[in-house]
């Protein structure tokens, strides 16, 4: 998906002037897990909320939510799961 | 279908509002070809819509506002309200005119506000956002380490300076 890009610090990404379009998938799938519901107003029950589970006991949780949003936003989700590493790895792609 | 004489000072939505639902404003402007912020004409005969009240009647005939008395949390925009208690910003303005502020009011968290009831394909919405800790609050979101730039261009009238 092509969409306008932004900067890590979440400000628009302008180069030259002008906004950058270009490849987004990777900048939805971030969004949707760190916006809360009813940030987006028109579509108030997207969002994981990641910062929510921060002190969670069990993952499970968490990556049931990702893959639910993942998916309501049109995503087909292969495979979540939790590297020994601590991170959260996601395979989803747009159809 | 009735029709309304625009008397001095009256706006689309003061009038939508006496008649019952605020809301209306923006069917009886385009009813009237009108924008809803348009200055009327006092004399001007509006054409009204059928306008669905927010009230309830009982069959004593004893009229009951259907709205509810909600507390802001903090943080909270009036957008943030409508969406925590009406499952849809749409319905912002209305919850803007009943309450007589700007859509935009810069709201105190733990005052009052009234809202009206929400529609029945919204009440799953509204159910998720009934743990107030799933309240949306938008004015909190401010990612970590951000600079607050100062100058005329990005200070804002009542935040950062009153006029007096």
């Amino acid at each position: 998906m092509q969409d306008v890009l932004y900067h890590t610090d979440g400000d628009l990404l302008i180069e030259d002037g002008d906004f950058v379009v270009g490849y987004s998938d990777d900048q939805h799938r971030d969004d949707i897990m760190m916006v809360d519901k009813g940030d987006y107003k028109e579509f108030p029950d997207l969002g994981v909320g990641i910062y929510k589970y921060l002190e969670a006991e069990s993952m499970s949780d968490l990556l049931r939510e990702i893959k639910v949003q993942f998916t309501a936003d049109g995503m087909v989700v292969d495979e979540i799961k939790v590297l020994d590493t601590g991170k959260i790895a996601v395979d989803a792609k747009y159809e | 279908m009735s029709t309304h004489i625009v008397l001095y000072g009256e706006t689309l939505l003061k009038i939508a509002a006496q008649k019952g639902n605020a809301a209306a404003a923006y069917d009886i402007a385009l009813l009237n070809e009108l924008s809803v912020s348009d200055e009327l004409v006092p004399g001007t005969v509006l054409q009204l819509p059928v306008i669905e009240k927010q009230v309830r009647v009982f069959e004593s005939g004893v009229q009951v506002k259907i709205s509810s008395d909600v507390v802001i949390l903090e943080h909270q925009t009036l957008a943030d309200i409508a969406v925590q208690y009406l499952g849809d910003a749409e319905r912002l303005m209305e919850v803007a005119v009943l309450n007589e502020l700007s859509p935009t009011a810069n709201v105190q968290a733990g005052s009052n506000l009234k809202v009206p009831t929400p529609s029945k394909e919204k009440k799953r919405l509204v159910q998720l956002f009934k743990n107030k800790a799933n309240a949306p609050a938008t004015k909190k979101k401010q990612a970590p380490g951000t600079v607050l730039l100062e100058g005329i261009g990005y200070w804002f009238v009542e935040v950062d300076f009153k006029v007096s």
